[in-house]
């Protein structure tokens, strides 16, 4: 019961703080959603190989960044000026590991991007090549299932995440038997190639998982959940 | 940011403004009234004492020493306020060790002890009553208690001897008890103004309400306290009616002078300067009515003005000290 | 793995929701014990059923919207609500064991090892000397004089800004400074708790951070239960928190206060189990 018995929830309390609080959730979505798509572009480069694709993801990269630097300036704006505590300092926090978590998936989708002009080379070696397509799926729907828990703020899809992972663990395991088994002449730099995508695919996942344990942190408050990172 | 002037039409506007004055017509006009009034107050009092000091000034440059230590006689050359002065002498000394204490202390309750009930808030308003009784009806009570009942007592209980019927002791009695309510009253306003904060403080720091009382209220309310007993000690001075109840003699008196400290006189017929005035005005000889009643007037305004004088010093003292 | 939930498991700060059984020994560093308080204006209640441990030698705050009674119960244990005529008090405080409303017990003995300070700044209207004097004085206590009082200014850092001039009228000073010699005034005594009942409120910041850190100091050597309206003072500066707010009376159409949630500060502040708390230290509700 808002307010409980004895005390009325004024309105007005704040209304300037709890509108910006408002705001800065909206923007941290829209840089989400910003993150997904470029996801999405990964995916496609990767299926096909589109260089043209490949540079419009690297000049999207840099709106994500910006979005970055000012989100972050954002909120430690509102740390200051509004001396947040409880719930509000939490949220605050919370944004601030998220947005680094954000940016960190965008830039590691730019890593495999750039490996477009491998992808024929990749295509060479099909068991190998749906693996590492089957990883990027899956990065791509645990990254949704993620971006669905912040909007709803739910607390069991976030703690549904780690479990989801350990089937990508599965798929990176599956791929480095793909690479080990290579041998021939090209095998080397397909290789490093291969180790390189799939590397950074699996770390997609890894970030997408420590999103869920921010969030986790936001609705529950337990410090601990801060301290989980990719290693 | 570069200062902005302003514009000249901005200008002249904001200036025409600010300095019309509306000419304050029922302000001044009141104003002026009020000093009217003040004028008129101290119009009249000037009046008083310039005809008075003027009627007077007469025997009092001529004889002072003699006019003040004489006792009446029938002659105006020869008359003087002695015996007046030591009736009134005694008078403001019942007032004050009679009156201040008492009304001091019982102000001290009522605001520090007394519980707020109806009780109290009765007694209260009795007092204020009290204040306003006319002075002539405790030269009635004085009458009816030491001058007929207390004489009337048998020696072993002290009836005689005690007041013995008309004397200064009786007078000075009734006087302390007329001037109590306004004792006690003012006493009561100068506590109530102590701020609580400085209460609060000394009770937490563990002093009990005597303590609290005596280092910390009296000392902040004396200079109120000490304005009280210059008003009651006035009033105390220039009362007549009680005294012509009690006893005070109207018409001369023999004998000399005496010391004007003298304890057995208390036991004795006696008079004082206010009832002395009022004889005087009254009396057809020559010389009483023009020249010694206004003598009389001032020396008792004087006496009153040192009096007062005396509690004012210790007033403001205390009040720096604040 | 933690606890999942969204109402996080509670830390070790002692949270007392029912009153302790008669003969009951409180856990060890407890100083006061407050059980089934209540406190009565007339026939109005304007505090109910609280019941609160205080650690010794911590900063305990108090605090909540304006009218829930916070000044009231800090005035109970010291018995300053006495002084008020209609003020009745019921359930007991122990303080040691000893429940300070005991008919046996004396009041003033009991303000003497449980000192306040209060709102305003109110120093007698005598030298600086006198008003830390006063106590002691009053208190029988024995020893020199000059000395106690250099200590007590000491502790209250006030003694280098005062040393020479200690005969001058302690009206002088400013408003934290005037402040600082009521606390050396409190501390003269040699209390064992030092009650303050919103002690910053009439300061600038500037005096304000100098008495938060005079009570960081003081605290090892005494108990402090602090009344603020501040929030971020009672983050600052308490190591519990007690939130109490207002449960209104719908028949009778008045406030009583209330005690909601008694943690650890740091608890209070960042994950309070409370909702109306999380409501009030957010400031959605004043």
């Amino acid at each position: 019961m808002p307010g409980g018995p004895g005390g009325e929830l004024d309105p007005r309390a704040r209304s300037h703080f709890s509108a910006e609080l408002d705001q800065l959730r909206l923007q941290v979505e829209v840089m989400a959603v910003r993150v997904a798509q470029a996801l999405d572009r990964m995916g496609r480069v990767l299926a096909t190989g589109d260089e043209e694709l490949a540079a419009r993801a690297v000049a999207a990269d840099d709106e994500v960044d910006a979005m970055l630097v000012s989100l972050t300036e954002r909120s430690y704006d509102l740390i200051r000026r509004e001396a947040p505590v409880a719930s509000d300092l939490r949220f605050l926090v919370s944004v601030l590991r998220v947005l680094e978590e954000l940016e960190r998936i965008a830039d590691l989708s730019l890593r495999v991007v750039k490996h477009a002009g491998e992808v024929p080379r990749l295509m060479s070696n099909e068991p190998m090549f749906r693996t590492l397509a089957s990883m990027a799926e899956m990065a791509q729907n645990l990254y949704r299932t993620a971006l669905d828990a912040w909007s709803a703020q739910d607390l069991g899809a976030a703690r549904a995440l780690a479990d989801q992972s350990r089937i990508m663990d599965g798929h990176y395991a599956t791929l480095l038997d793909h690479i080990l088994a290579l041998d021939g002449p090209g095998a080397a730099p397909l290789a490093v190639s291969a180790v390189l995508v799939g590397r950074a695919l699996e770390r997609i996942a890894d970030h997408t998982v420590i999103v869920g344990e921010r969030l986790r942190y936001l609705l529950t408050g337990d410090p601990a959940y801060l301290a989980a990172e990719v290693r | 940011m570069a200062a902005v002037a302003p514009h000249p039409r901005t200008a002249e506007l904001v200036r025409a403004r600010l300095e019309q004055g509306k000419l304050d017509v029922a302000g001044t006009l009141f104003r002026w009234l009020l000093v009217g009034t003040l004028a008129l107050s101290v119009g009249v009092l000037a009046v008083l004492l310039i005809d008075v000091v003027t009627g007077g000034w007469g025997v009092l440059s001529s004889r002072l020493v003699d006019f003040l230590t004489s006792a009446d006689r029938t002659s105006a050359e020869e008359a003087g306020v002695f015996q007046g002065l030591r009736g009134t002498f005694w008078i403001g000394v019942f007032t004050v060790v009679l009156a201040f204490p008492v009304g001091i202390g019982a102000a001290i309750y009522l605001e520090e002890y007394a519980p707020r009930s109806r009780f109290t808030r009765i007694i209260d308003i009795n007092i204020r009553n009290l204040a306003g009784v006319p002075s002539v009806v405790y030269g009635i009570l004085g009458l009816a208690i030491f001058v007929k009942t207390l004489a009337s007592l048998p020696d072993w209980l002290g009836g005689g001897p005690l007041t013995g019927g008309r004397t200064v002791m009786s007078g000075g009695i009734i006087i302390a008890i007329l001037v109590l309510p306004i004792v006690i009253i003012t006493s009561a306003e100068a506590i109530r103004a102590v701020p609580d904060s400085i209460r609060e403080a000394g009770f937490g720091v563990g002093a009990t309400r005597w303590e609290v009382v005596r280092s910390h209220v009296l000392p902040y309310a004396l200079p109120g306290i000490l304005t009280g007993t210059v008003l009651a000690l006035a009033r105390a001075l220039g009362e007549a009616a009680p005294l012509i109840l009690v006893g005070a003699v109207q018409g001369r008196l023999g004998g000399g002078p005496g010391s004007l400290v003298d304890l057995g006189q208390l036991q004795e017929r006696f008079t004082a300067m206010p009832i002395m005035i009022t004889n005087w005005s009254g009396e057809f000889a020559e010389g009483f009515q023009d020249e010694l009643a206004p003598a009389a007037i001032v020396v008792l305004l004087v006496f009153v003005f040192l009096a007062n004088g005396t509690a004012i010093l210790l007033r403001n003292r205390y009040a720096k000290r604040r | 793995m933690p606890v999942e939930s969204t109402t996080p498991a509670r830390p070790d700060a002692p949270r007392l929701v029912r009153a302790p059984d008669p003969g009951e020994e409180p856990a060890s560093g407890e100083l006061f014990e407050v059980c089934d308080l209540s406190v009565y204006y007339g026939s109005f209640r304007a505090v109910r059923d609280v019941n609160l441990r205080i650690p010794e030698r911590c900063i305990t705050a108090f605090i909540g919207p304006s009218g829930c009674g916070k000044t009231t119960i800090l005035r109970c244990f010291n018995r300053m609500n006495d002084l008020v005529e209609t003020a009745r008090v019921e359930g007991r405080i122990l303080y040691h064991g000893v429940d300070l409303y005991d008919p046996a017990v004396n009041p003033v003995e009991v303000r003497r090892r449980i000192g306040m300070v209060f709102q305003k700044p109110n120093p007698f209207p005598k030298s600086i000397y006198d008003n830390v004097a006063y106590g002691p004085k009053v208190a029988g206590l024995k020893g020199d004089m000059d000395e106690m009082v250099e200590r007590s200014l000491r502790r209250a850092a006030l003694w280098e800004e005062v040393k020479d001039r200690l005969k001058a009228s302690a009206m002088g000073l400013s408003g934290g400074q005037q402040q600082r010699l009521c606390i050396a005034r409190a501390l003269a005594v040699d209390p064992e708790v030092v009650l303050m009942d919103e002690p910053c409120s009439a300061l600038d910041p500037i005096a304000t951070g100098r008495i938060e850190d005079l009570m960081e100091e003081i605290k090892t050597s005494y108990t402090i239960i602090i009344v603020t309206h501040n929030m971020q003072q009672a983050a600052r500066v308490s190591d519990q928190c007690a939130f109490f707010t207002t449960e209104v009376n719908e028949t009778s159409d008045t406030r009583t206060g209330i005690l909601v949630e008694f943690d650890g500060t740091e608890k209070m502040f960042s994950t309070p189990s409370d909702e109306r708390t999380e409501n009030y230290v957010t400031g959605r509700f004043g």
